[in-house]
């Protein structure tokens, strides 16, 4: 995340963010499984300190700057807060991943845990909205620029790999994404993209529609509860309410944004800042033509009477009567 | 004839430039009949909603609230949102401010798209609804910034 955005072509960030927002929505995406055995005090401190130290290389970008970067984008705002979260929801995933079958965790490592649990809850809620509401120009969009670039999955995966290795996250977890966006990718091939959307999302639907939030009272409980999240597989992952929200910006802030924020030009007649000059000009051209056809014309007859004057003179002087 | 020719100059460039945008004052609501600030704004946002316009963000502590103005470009027939800032003085006095793309703000006027031009006065028109005599509904909670819905 430190690294510099400005190397990023707007373009290729744009296919990338849809692609990565397809793929951090696949409940295939952190099927993985866990180092077993029991976690020590020192291991403890340690993964704490990879979970600080990552989100710190995240939240420590000023807000605003990834947005300055994604103008030419519909909503970049929107894309950064979608950027941020995914970001610290990797970094939260991947420490979640380490201890995932611990019987019991060091209470600053779980306190911890437990207070960015709603940044999954959040992240996983709106990457689900976002594919659930892709309209369907957006999908065939997305197919297009899978068949036009088919290397396109390895590229994002390359990019998200170079920013998870940036925040400290470990060789596992990077291995495991690389492998779900293997696996997304050859079922896109296979079928669509938009069949993919659709089949993630509905799994997502049907288990989130099972079961209600528990009380998660011990470390395993907690962690289950992490990776139901990530993984679409246990309980409320979209049910509304259950996860406490996540702490508002400030308001003048938010304000700033919204009076700021640049939206696309939706009608084709506001699309060109030159069209009215153009309009302008085509309409300025025929009088131009007039005037100065007019003087031409004139200017030709004179020149001609002139001509015709001097080819029939005999030499002789000229006298006025 | 230099006189006709002015006239069709200018009736020719009114014809090519005038009709897409059009300059306009700020738009300004106020309370009357000493209604308190907090009740006329929650009279506002509670006559937005009645009128179906979908708010992008609400700050009731701050009296601003913004809102997403959906409409047609009759000449393309496309359909697209600009978005409107509200925001209220402590005194009762509402500014209605355009935004998005094609709008130029100034401080005396607005150079807007005319289809957004005409959507802004039916807004302000909306907003002329009586006070109902129980007192409109509460603002209610504080809405963080979320994009206009494409239509």
């Amino acid at each position: 995340m430190t690294g510099p955005p400005e190397a990023l072509d707007r373009r290729a960030f744009l296919r990338r963010s849809l692609v990565t927002g397809a793929l951090a929505a696949a409940p295939s995406l952190a099927g993985c499984g866990a180092a077993p055995g029991m976690l020590g005090a020192a291991d403890g401190r340690a993964l704490l300190e990879r979970l600080e130290r990552g989100l710190g290389r995240v939240r420590d970008v000023p807000r605003g700057r990834v947005a300055r970067e994604l103008r030419g984008m519909a909503r970049p705002q929107l894309a950064e807060d979608v950027l941020r979260h995914t970001l610290e929801s990797f970094v939260i995933a991947d420490v979640a991943q380490s201890v995932h079958r611990a019987p019991r965790l060091p209470a600053a490592l779980e306190a911890r845990l437990r207070r960015e649990l709603p940044v999954l809850a959040r992240t996983s809620d709106v990457h689900q909205a976002l594919l659930r509401s892709m309209p369907p120009r957006a999908r065939r969009g997305l197919d297009a620029e899978l068949r036009a670039d088919p290397s396109l999955p390895s590229d994002v995966a390359a990019w998200v790999d170079a920013h998870a290795a940036e925040l400290g996250t470990s060789h596992a977890g990077r291995a495991k994404l690389r492998l779900a966006v293997r696996d997304v990718d050859a079922r896109m091939r296979r079928q669509s993209a938009s069949a993919v959307i659709d089949d993630c999302v509905g799994k997502v639907e049907q288990v989130s529609a099972r079961a209600g939030l528990q009380a998660t009272p011990s470390a395993g409980a907690l962690m289950s509860a992490i990776w139901n999240q990530i993984e679409g597989a246990g309980h409320g992952l979209t049910a509304p309410g259950r996860a406490p929200p996540l702490p508002l910006p400030d308001p003048d802030v938010e304000w700033a944004q919204f009076l700021d924020d640049h939206d696309r030009i939706w009608s084709a007649r506001w699309a060109s800042p030159g069209d009215e000059e153009v309009e302008i000009g085509a309409i300025l051209m025929p009088f131009g033509a007039i005037t100065c056809g007019l003087l031409l014309i004139v200017g030709l007859i004179v020149l001609v009477a002139g001509a015709i004057q001097n080819a029939t003179w005999d030499g002789s002087p000229r006298f006025d009567p | 004839m230099t006189r006709s020719a002015a006239w069709l100059l200018v009736a020719a460039l009114c014809a090519g430039g005038c009709a897409s945008t059009i300059t306009t004052q700020p738009q300004l609501v106020a309370s009357s009949g000493g209604v308190d600030p907090d009740t006329y704004f929650a009279h506002l946002v509670w006559t937005l909603r009645l009128r179906g316009y979908e708010i992008a963000l609400l700050q009731p502590e701050q009296r601003r609230v913004g809102v997403c103005a959906h409409f047609q470009d009759p000449e393309t027939a496309q359909r697209g949102a600009h978005r409107v800032a509200v925001i209220c003085s402590p005194i009762g006095r509402c500014h209605i401010v355009p935004l998005g793309p094609k709008v130029e703000r100034e401080p005396t006027r607005y150079h807007l798209p005319r289809p957004f031009a005409d959507e802004l006065q039916a807004m302000r028109r909306s907003m002329d609804l009586p006070l109902s005599p129980g007192g409109p509904p509460p603002v209610g909670e504080r809405v963080a910034h979320r994009p206009c819905q494409a239509q």
